[in-house]
């Protein structure tokens, strides 16, 4: 066996669908099937609501849940992954929006630059954090035989480090990026939404798919999926784990980077606190959809947007976070392993 | 020689003599020993989603325990007053933690905090298990008002809501050409503040034959509120009444304006916006914004004294906020209180603060402190007046009536329109 070829095998044996590692025991049906399922019951479900609240608010309360949905998936796909492959909570994900949003506020209200550059800057700003984070604490941490708790902690101790940085520097009134925020498109029947919340929402369900594309058909997403499924035996296999580890939290840090960019840009104002305030929903999403799985963060983003957004229909707004976690109790008691997991990691 | 018994009496008297004089030159010593120290603790909003308000308002206290100070000393009143402030934060928690904070050190009363949540908290979790005297320059909720029936130790200087709902219902009635028949969209933030001011204005709308949608209240943390707007724009209302706070609204006006039928000039609200528009809040959201708010006189003596001095007191902002002048009052019934009271205990001074605040008794604004001051200590009633209105605090620790102001987002700053009373279900216009 050369060196080359065998992370190659273990990846290409972690690529297959279902993997050899979670094939045993897995009954039911597959990604496509599973996908396919989730669709047709939501669609059934808006068609439902259709009939009992008429059709313009329901599909009114269906875009915007679709909106809140993109959101919650492309910051969750990140939180997941780590999850995954780590089993590690991080508890300072929101931060990360936090810091991307005013990396991005940086660049595109201070320095004077463009949106979309300055949304990349924010990308790879909050990447390289997590990458520093990952090498200077928490890799260093694990290697130290740190436990759960211990990480867990360190994860809390940072998002406080990063929210009150962010405070320290930038203080603590609102912000706002140069972007319109209160043009809208008019669809039929009264319908309206954002322009640059299309635009993002469009933008997001683009990208989760192109990572879905990627994690499904190139080498290195099949290397993640590898650790994802058995860290130390893609590391018999000659998989370079330490290596990856940092990419997957590069990749976790870009995407909520991101997510935080797109959720300020779409919704208008924000403060230094904002990312804590979507940290719960997001862990409601990942565990709605199935801890560690990229495909659950996405189905337990859109299926928690929908819920809360979908709720206002039939009971006050005051309710709709209250919504999204009254849904992941019952998914929890029906499914433990979530939407999306297969039967098998429970 | 001298007998004896003169000898006696001689000893005696030099003796006498000797503590007389002992006594008299260590009178003054052993009052300036006795000076009573009134520590009070601030809980401002230096962050989280009031954090516009707190600099302005902490200054304006520092300024009247300046003031009491120079007063006591030339009343000749052994007190002495300090004051320290905590960050009141982004919610109860914070603002619980910080009223402890600042009560560890020993405290006579507690001013704060902005909102209602934040107050009660702080009432029943410092204030009254320690037997403070707490008075708010901004809680405006009956459910902080509730609060007094606990031990007679919470106060605030700023109307009460359900009072402002009836004002602002009143002067909608007049700007809409009557309320009967007419749809007025109500949403709020569901908190202690946004459920009562809502559900109080949506009352007094109908009692004028008026029609609402909601109230719509919605979660100050909700991911999106773009379903809260469709909701509140339903049925084409002819206007909106938004009770909020500056940093979620600017995510609610948002969505408001993305769904093509709100303007603010169509806004109507009795919350505590800020000067200017903030940032982060689209202007249309503000620009036209009707906000109908607890007043405090424009012109005379005392408010122009009081401007000159919060300009050249040595400390930032140097723009004022909205209630600030409420702060001061708030501190400055505290001072007038513990002089009343002769002492720094919490509860003694609770008991004075009716008496200094309302009739009988001669007026006196804090431009007649030292005389203020001498009066109290002699153990005289007086009627304070207060830089944000009159006070006449009730029985209740709430301001009775009041000056209304009737403000609106003109070119990105709130300008006063007009001032006006209260007066038989009528707003009246304010003399001067």
């Amino acid at each position: 066996m050369t060196p080359s070829s065998s992370p190659d095998r273990a990846a290409n044996a972690a690529g297959s669908e279902p993997t050899a590692a979670s094939a045993a025991g897995r009954v039911g049906l597959s990604l496509g099937q599973r996908i396919s399922v989730a669709v047709g019951v939501l669609i059934l479900l808006g068609v439902c609501f259709g009939f009992l609240k008429g059709a313009q608010p329901t599909l009114q309360t269906s875009i915007n849940g679709l909106v809140t949905g993109s959101y919650l998936a492309l910051a969750a796909v990140g939180l997941t992954f780590i999850y995954g492959i780590l089993r590690l909570i991080n508890f300072a994900q929101g931060d990360f929006l936090t810091f991307g949003a005013y990396m991005a506020l940086l660049m595109n209200v201070f320095v004077h630059v463009d949106i979309v550059i300055s949304l990349l800057f924010a990308c790879l700003a909050t990447a390289v954090l997590a990458m520093v984070l990952e090498l200077g604490i928490w890799g260093p941490l694990r290697r130290r035989g740190a436990g759960s708790l211990e990480l867990i902690l360190s994860t809390i101790g940072l998002a406080y480090v990063i929210r009150y940085s962010i405070q320290f520097v930038a203080g603590p009134d609102l912000q706002q990026l140069r972007v319109n925020d209160i043009s809208f498109y008019r669809l039929p029947d009264g319908v309206t939404i954002g322009r640059t919340i299309a635009l993002t929402t469009i933008a997001s369900y683009a990208l989760l798919l192109l990572i879905g594309v990627l994690l499904r058909y190139t080498q290195l997403g099949k290397q993640m999926r590898a650790m994802a499924d058995n860290l130390e035996l893609a590391e018999t296999s000659g998989l370079n784990t330490r290596r990856l580890i940092v990419l997957v939290w590069a990749f976790g840090g870009a995407l909520a980077g991101l997510a935080g960019v797109f959720y300020v840009a779409s919704t208008g104002g924000f403060d230094p606190t904002f990312g804590f305030t979507l940290l719960l929903p997001l862990f409601a999403a990942i565990l709605v959809g199935g801890a560690g799985d990229p495909y659950g963060a996405l189905a337990g983003g859109v299926v928690l947007g929908l819920a809360e957004e979908w709720s206002t229909l039939f009971i006050s707004p005051a309710w709709q976070l209250v919504v999204g976690f009254v849904v992941l109790i019952l998914v929890l008691l029906v499914r433990p392993q979530g939407i999306f997991a297969p039967a098998a990691r429970i | 020689m001298i007998a004896p018994r003169y000898m006696v009496v001689v000893v005696v008297a030099v003796a006498a003599a000797a503590v007389f004089a002992t006594t008299g030159d260590a009178a003054p010593s052993s009052k300036a020993a006795s000076v009573t120290d009134v520590k009070i603790g601030d809980v401002v909003p230096l962050t989280g989603p009031l954090a516009s308000f707190g600099p302005s308002f902490y200054k304006a206290a520092e300024i009247a325990v300046s003031e009491a100070n120079a007063a006591a000393k030339a009343a000749n009143v052994p007190m002495s007053f300090s004051i320290s402030s905590a960050d009141e934060g982004s919610g109860p928690t914070s603002a619980v933690s910080a009223a402890r904070q600042l009560e560890s050190n020993g405290l006579s009363c507690l001013l704060g905090g902005t909102s209602t949540a934040d107050s009660v908290a702080m009432a029943q979790a410092v204030t009254i298990p320690s037997q403070l005297t707490q008075i708010s320059p901004a809680a405006s909720s009956s459910v902080y008002g509730a609060e007094h029936a606990k031990g007679g130790l919470t106060f605030r200087t700023i109307q009460d809501d359900n009072f402002q709902a009836k004002v602002l219902a009143y002067f909608m009635a007049k700007n809409l050409g009557g309320a009967k028949g007419k749809l007025v969209a109500v949403g709020g933030r569901n908190d202690s503040y946004g459920g009562p001011a809502t559900a109080a204005f949506a009352a007094a709308w109908k009692s004028l034959g008026g029609k609402v949608t909601g109230p719509v209240l919605y979660d100050p943390n909700a991911l999106s509120y773009d379903s809260v707007a469709s909701q509140l724009v339903a049925g084409n209302p002819v206007a909106f009444v938004i009770e909020d706070f500056p940093q979620t609204y600017a995510k609610v006006g948002a969505a408001l304006l993305r769904t093509g039928k709100f303007s603010g000039t169509n806004l109507y609200t009795t919350s505590g916006f800020p000067a200017t528009i903030p940032t982060g809040t689209p202007d249309a959201a503000l620009e036209g914004a009707w906000v109908i708010q607890p007043g405090q006189p424009t012109s005379g003596p005392v408010i122009a004294a009081y401007n000159k001095l919060y300009a050249s007191f040595d400390a930032s902002p140097k723009l004022q906020q909205p209630y600030n002048t409420n702060n001061f009052d708030a501190a400055m019934l505290c001072i007038l209180g513990a002089v009343a009271a002769h002492s720094s205990s919490g509860a003694a001074i609770a008991k004075k603060i009716e008496d200094v605040s309302a009739p009988p008794g001669p007026q006196y604004t804090y431009t007649q402190l030292t005389a203020a001051f001498k009066a109290l200590w002699a153990g005289k009633k007086i009627n304070f007046q207060g830089v944000s209105g009159s006070l006449d605090l009730d029985s209740n620790g709430d301001v009775s009536g009041g000056l209304i102001d009737v403000n609106r987002y003109k070119n990105n700053s709130l300008t006063l329109i007009s001032q006006a009373n209260f007066v038989n279900d009528e707003l009246v216009p304010a003399k001067g």
